[in-house]
């Protein structure tokens, strides 16, 4: 499904309106679960209809609002299940007379009521020590997973890495800086018969963000395009580069974002001969 | 007056469902005025919306438990019990006046005769003086979303009254709406 044609074609607007059909409304209930961009859209068509709601807001008159709870209040004593979770401190009738009225029936606080109070200021302050505690050692526990994790992708990486040195049809190509840049170097392990390109570039330097580096491999002399660098690059990180087959050179020049068609030669950085 | 939200929407949603008094006087603070604004741009009579607005706040503590913040949001969701309570309304209204055999007073018969215009510049209804941005929408599109919105037409009944396709039903909501959404935008 083509998602702009589909957002474009007024199914949200009938949808938010209430004038979209049953098959429309499951249809567009399943859309909105999986994509962002129809879900975006429905709720920014709901804030508009409750813009509409406030800037044409006009106060019902005063007397309403305490006919209505005369009405809410009826309502619940038919309902066993709900008068039980009223709280009486609220069943008051008149609106104005809201949580602030609510005192205490008596003025005298006899030694009990102390002892009472001093016992459960006792043990709200343990009971928020202990609480603080629990989260500390959980906050300890999900940073120790977390460089556990770290850890693991590292070494699965580092698994990565030597499984494909490994494979006997996989060739390493070392790409040395040109003159410019004699420190730089990647390496690309390139299997000749699965035409897999994986590269290592780890210490190139960081570009502006309308930048980026662009992979390629020159094949029977022509510069083809063997992907795009992500824009930040990991330590130690393998990038699965596009398939290629039968390359005499591979090269990294910087391009503009998302990558060109051919190589700007001037901004190349390395290369390796096979 | 629009809701300002001094507690948070999920704050109000537990009040709301635990049945706290706090959470009605909350709720007809900040959303009374927004509600009974819808109503009574589809009832059209304070005497109508007075008695429909009652109902929107009864049904909207009783079907608190029913509400689900994943599905939708709570403002969202209590215009929709208005609107739907205000429209039924009429509709009902409009069927024991059939059956009466009555004329209903002017801007009510609406949904009888279809004449929206008229309707409009009807000076007797309480609608008139009412602040209505929609005035500011081109009068075809003002049209639909009246229909739509406040009437409670489907797509198709739309069609047939404005003698035009389906498809440009759906296209002309569109327009509108986004229009619309401009125009609120600059007001605030």
């Amino acid at each position: 499904m083509d998602i702009k044609e589909y957002i474009s074609s007024g199914i949200i607007e009938s949808y938010v309106l209430g004038l979209a059909t049953e098959e429309e409304v499951s249809i567009l209930e399943c859309v909105r679960q999986k994509n962002p961009e129809v879900e975006q859209a429905i709720r920014d068509m709901e804030l508009s209809l409750e813009n509409l709601a406030s800037q044409q807001a006009t106060m019902p008159s005063e007397s309403l609002e305490s006919a209505i709870w005369d009405r809410i209040s009826a309502s619940q004593a038919e309902s066993p299940v709900t008068q039980q979770v009223t709280d009486p401190a609220f069943a008051t009738t008149d609106p104005t007379d809201k949580i602030k009225t609510i005192r205490p029936q008596s003025r005298k606080l006899q030694p009990l009521w102390i002892a009472a109070s001093v016992l459960l200021v006792g043990s709200l302050a343990i009971n928020i020590m202990l609480f603080k505690n629990r989260q500390q050692n959980i906050a300890d526990l999900q940073q120790a997973n977390a460089v556990n994790q770290e850890s693991e992708k590292t070494l699965a990486e580092a698994n990565q890495r030597w499984a494909m040195l490994q494979r006997p049809s996989v060739k390493m190509v070392t790409l040395q800086g040109v003159e410019k840049y004699p420190e730089l170097k990647a390496l690309v392990f390139w299997d000749v018969q699965t035409s897999e390109v994986l590269l290592a570039a780890e210490n190139l330097p960081t570009v502006p963000s309308d930048k980026q580096y662009q992979l390629w491999a020159i094949i029977d002399g022509k510069p083809v395009d063997a992907g795009v660098l992500p824009l930040s690059i990991s330590d130690n990180s393998l990038l699965e580069m596009q398939r290629i087959s039968g390359a005499q050179a591979f090269a990294i020049t910087l391009e503009k974002a998302g990558g060109s068609t051919t190589p700007t030669l001037s901004d190349m950085f390395v290369i390796g001969n096979i | 007056m629009s809701p300002i939200h001094h507690i948070a929407e999920d704050t109000l949603i537990a009040l709301l469902k635990k049945r706290d008094r706090r959470g009605f006087n909350y709720l007809y603070d900040n959303y009374a005025g927004a509600l009974y604004g819808v109503v009574i741009r589809v009832v059209l009579h304070k005497n109508y919306a007075d008695e429909v607005i009652q109902n929107v706040f009864v049904k909207i503590w009783n079907h608190a438990d029913l509400f689900d913040d994943k599905k939708g949001r709570l403002y969202t969701w209590m215009i929709n019990i208005a609107r739907h309570a205000a429209i039924d309304y009429i509709k009902s209204k409009g069927v024991q006046n059939e059956q009466k055999n009555q004329s209903l007073p002017d801007g009510i018969n609406k949904l009888e005769n279809h004449n929206f215009v008229q309707t409009e510049q009807n000076e007797k209804t309480d609608y008139i003086g009412l602040k209505n941005v929609l005035e500011r929408l081109k009068p075809e599109w003002r049209e639909l979303i009246e229909m739509a919105y406040y009437q409670g037409y489907s797509q198709q009944e739309i069609a047939d009254n404005l003698n035009i396709p389906l498809g440009t039903v759906k296209t002309r909501v569109r327009s509108a709406l986004l229009h619309l959404r401009e125009i609120l935008n600059e007001q605030q």
